[in-house]
């Protein structure tokens, strides 16, 4: 028996971003699903409040769905930044694999004594730097600019070991901080890009692909303990399917996005292979430091998996 | 219903004497009530969140440097150096007026403080050489109001924050409106007082402006630190705003040399104490704002306003008008505090540049200090002046109709404000 | 019991005054690090908000006490004594049942948060909400005193109205003081 809600999404990212795109599809299918007696409310641009807020108001119950980056969530399970280690993924078809396989399960059972539950995994995707200063071909390049990074210890760690001066800074300050040349440069997903317009204030992307972020669909727990059996089953469909058209999408415009920052005056440049692998040696520190923070063993699982599938 | 529910919670509980702050709380548990979604979290949550911000940080820095340049006698030099510089002109004084709230402005965010100061300082003076006091009173403080339009501004960075519009921007908006102001307040205090028959000072030897001006140069260096340092990128806002109150520490303490170890205390309490006092009521409107979103108040005042969406003229004068009234009896910050998140919407769907309007909706709420019944600065100048509040009524129409032309002028010609503004923001 | 009230307001000036000097230290060595050293405290924002949020719920106990915060007293000033008295009992019964309702919610989210770690310092989250806790404390205290003194019959004209119209009047320069 499906019964009549009205319930309340958030999402950080503003209108129009893949990821409140993909939070409007939810919406629309669990409505289409419900015979319309579900309906959820879609705020996006962080109108509800930023991650952190909306992750503690999933938890008390007075907002029903959120999406987050694994980065925040590590907060409060620290096993979810093996997701986001520098050089962790070698492409999305490795991420999807592991996220929507026994390692992302495994996750998703860690954050239900918190009081959430995972519905799905979507994706930020690969995440690459840029600045005003000059374009970054190897790890060197760093030396002395001041780049802002997500709120993260990890983050801060990572462009601090490779010479930069790690900027922790909500994201909401970053196209000030930029105008104003505070911060020289930041790293963040293209799509996360071109929706802050950093386009407008940044001259130099280099595609660094230092690190994969995935995003969550999450949902408090005293809201899914409000549901029965078969509404839940609604939801977790329609998530499943808001997740593949949330890649689909995200993955079709990054491959546009190059050209598009491009034309609007971005000078984009690759990292080749090597240097790639130049920076991955120069982080293993980074790596080692975290996998001890989040436990070893936690580590290999992470890391067999990932073999595994190779 | 929403929005009689908003309203009768809201000024219901204010007209009772009810702190605006706690107004707010109830206003949200109304619309909670109403909406059948009570929960206490909510409150908690929203007010922390509301509290929670880097950028508001800046608010507790220029109140430490205002504090700080009160006491260290910053504030006294620039009222010598413009006395010194334009004191001698037929009706001087008055000119000395605006010349210090000109630069005053340009050093600290608030408008009582800056009305305090300058007319603690020039009022006495204007008694003792003749000068009619009540005008005189009414000068001073719709000089005090430009405070908040030249940057640094709390009101800009209050509604900068609730709007999620540049603070940058916003400061970078207000120089070229805010000295407009100052401007028709000398053109205005010419035609008023032409004919007054106040003996004439003599100018001051070159010897003493010199002197005066090296005294000064100091404390004028706060201005230059600041607006440029913001414009350049050196600072962020909130960077500015510690980096001035530093610097204003530095000169009184070391280089003019009246500011005591022993005073800091208590004047970091009064910055601390003010800071708590509006940064409470900020943390209580983002209580409000939540539920405010949550009940869909702004799509019901856009429906309302339909008429107007694709004539923003208009809709900017109705909203002028709107503001002028409530600014009669509220102050400015719980004004802008309510009434943005309502507002902000109706803005950008008629497609008017979220700069822009900050800057008319704060010069609007600053004019409303000085407006009666209820007007701050008016509180201030009678006490500073000891004169009724009659008295300064008859004084400072001449000058709030400046300021009103002005905004007037403003409404209907936007680019006098966005033109200086992109040539401040170098594009 | 008066000692203890005392002893509680300095304790609050001088953590008001501490953080605030804390706050100014950690974000201007932010600003000289940078420009002069090329580096930062990266937990400079962080910590600089915590104690911001601290300040901001302390100092609201403080202007409760004083009656620092903002209101509308035009319309309470001209009512007769008696109905003074009944506007300033629905006013803190009104207080006390939103302090009321911060002290439920906020003891929840510190629950919550309390294993919730900030990014950068890695301190709990439920650390910042749990100034809004004590503020509640510290709000039921000062409301049920003042309300206390006026079922007593020991209020004060001006103890009635808790409010004043501006943020920036420091009691030298309230216009009923300068009169
Ligand atoms: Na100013
Ligand atoms: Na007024």
């Amino acid at each position: 028996e499906v019964g009549s809600h009205v319930l309340r999404l958030g999402t950080p990212l503003p209108d129009g971003h893949p990821i409140s795109q993909a939070a409007v599809k939810f919406a629309d299918l669990v409505a289409e699903k419900s015979g319309g007696k579900i309906e959820i409310k879609v705020y996006p641009g962080a109108t509800l409040g930023n991650e952190l807020q909306m992750q503690s108001a999933l938890q008390g119950g007075t907002q029903d769905f959120a999406i987050g980056t694994t980065t925040t969530l590590a907060g409060m399970v620290p096993e979810f930044s093996a997701i986001d280690m520098p050089y962790r993924f070698r492409d999305t078809a490795e991420a999807d694999a592991i996220l929507d396989g026994d390692i992302g399960n495994q996750l998703f059972q860690k954050l239900e004594p918190k009081g959430l539950v995972g519905l799905a995994y979507m994706e930020q995707g690969f995440r690459h730097t840029t600045n005003s200063t000059r374009p970054i071909t190897k790890w060197e390049d760093f030396e002395g600019l001041k780049i802002r990074v997500q709120p993260s210890a990890m983050y801060i760690d990572m462009f601090n070991q490779l010479g930069a001066n790690a900027v922790p800074m909500t994201i909401n300050e970053v196209y000030t901080a930029m105008e104003t040349r505070a911060i020289d440069g930041h790293e963040n997903s293209l799509t996360a890009i071109d929706a802050n317009k950093f386009q407008e204030v940044q001259k130099y992307l280099s595609l660094t692909g230092h690190s994969y972020n995935a995003v969550v669909l999450l949902m408090g727990k005293p809201s899914h303990d409000r549901l029965n059996e078969e509404e839940m089953a609604i939801i977790r469909e329609a998530a499943a399917e808001a997740r593949d058209f949330q890649r689909d999408l995200t993955r079709t415009q990054t491959e546009g996005l190059r050209a598009k920052l491009a034309d609007e005056g971005m000078e984009v440049n690759e990292v080749s292979p090597e240097e790639q692998q130049r920076l991955a040696e120069r982080l293993q520190p980074v790596v080692d430091a975290s996998r001890d923070a989040i436990g070893a063993e936690w580590m290999a699982t992470f890391t067999s998996a990932l073999e595994e599938l190779r | 219903m929403t929005i009689a529910i908003f309203l009768g919670s809201l000024l219901g509980s204010m007209a009772i004497g009810v702190p605006i702050a706690f107004a707010l709380i109830l206003c949200g548990v109304a619309l909670m009530l109403f909406l059948g979604m009570f929960d206490a979290q909510i409150i908690s949550q929203n007010l922390v969140s509301g509290a929670d911000s880097f950028q508001l940080l800046a608010i507790p820095f220029f109140l430490v440097a205002g504090e700080f340049m009160n006491a260290g006698g910053l504030s006294r030099r620039i009222v010598d150096l413009a006395t010194a510089l334009v004191g001698h002109f037929r009706g001087g004084l008055g000119y000395v007026a605006v010349l210090a709230a000109i630069v005053m402005a340009s050093m600290s965010g608030s408008a009582v403080a800056d009305t305090a100061a300058v007319g603690a300082m020039l009022i006495p003076m204007m008694r003792k050489a003749g000068y009619d006091v009540s005008r005189s009173s009414g000068l001073i403080a719709a000089g005090g109001i430009i405070a908040p339009i030249i940057p640094p501004s709390i009101p800009f960075i209050i509604f900068g924050v609730a709007a999620g519009v540049s603070v940058k921007k916003l400061f970078m908006a207000g120089i070229a409106p805010g000295l407009m102001m100052a401007l028709l307040l000398v053109v205005t205090w010419w035609l008023v007082s032409r004919k007054d028959a106040v003996p004439v000072s003599p100018r001051q030897p070159l010897r003493v402006v010199g002197k005066r001006l090296k005294d000064g140069i100091w404390a004028l260096m706060i201005p230059l630190l600041i607006i440029v340092g913001i414009k350049e990128g050196i600072f962020t806002p909130t960077e500015a705003g510690v980096v001035a109150a530093v610097y204003s520490l530095f000169v009184g303490m070391v280089v003019y040399r009246e500011l005591t170890v022993a005073q800091l205390f208590p004047l970091l309490l009064a910055a601390g104490r003010t800071t708590a006092v509006v940064m409470f009521l900020v943390a209580a409107a983002g209580v409000a704002a939540w539920l405010i979103t949550i009940a869909d108040l702004p799509q019901l005042v856009i429906a309302v306003l339909e008429p107007l969406i694709d004539r923003p003229i208009l809709l900017m004068a109705v909203i002028m008008v709107l503001v002028v009234i409530v600014g009669t009896a509220m102050d400015l910050v719980p004004t802008i505090l309510i009434l943005t998140p309502v507002l902000m919407p109706v803005i950008k769907q008629a497609g008017i540049d979220p700069v822009y309007f900050g800057v008319l909706f704060v010069m609007n709420n600053a004019i409303g200090l000085i407006t009666p019944p209820v007007g701050t600065v008016l509180n201030v100048i009678c006490g500073v002046s000891r004169i009724t509040m009659d008295e300064v009524m008859k004084g400072i129409w001449p000058f709030l109709l400046a300021h009103l032309l002005l905004l007037a002028l403003l409404v209907l010609f936007p680019s006098l404000v966005l033109v200086p503004m992109n040539w401040f923001m170098g594009n | 019991m008066e000692r203890l009230g005392k002893l509680a307001l300095t304790v609050l000036r001088v953590f008001m005054v501490a953080a605030l000097t804390a706050m100014i230290v950690l974000v201007f060595l932010n600003v000289v690090l940078r420009y002069g050293f090329n580096s930062g405290i990266s937990m400079s924002e962080e910590l600089s908000r915590t104690l911001f949020v601290w300040l901001i719920f302390m100092g609201a106990v403080l202007a409760m006490y004083d009656h620092g915060h903002l209101g509308v007293d035009s319309l309470v000033r001209r009512l007769p004594r008696a109905s003074q008295i009944g506007c300033a009992i629905l006013c803190d019964a009104l207080m006390l049942f939103c302090s009321g309702l911060l002290m439920v919610g906020s003891w929840k989210q510190v629950l919550i948060n309390w294993g919730n770690a900030a990014p950068v310092t890695g301190l709990p989250i439920g650390l910042t909400h749990l100034a809004a806790f004590v503020c509640s404390i510290g709000l039921v205290i000062v409301i049920g005193a003042h309300l206390w003194r006026v079922l007593t019959g020991r209020a004060g004209s001006r103890d009635l109205v808790q409010v004043v119209e501006s943020e920036d009047l420091a009691p030298e320069i309230r216009p009923e003081a300068a009169r």
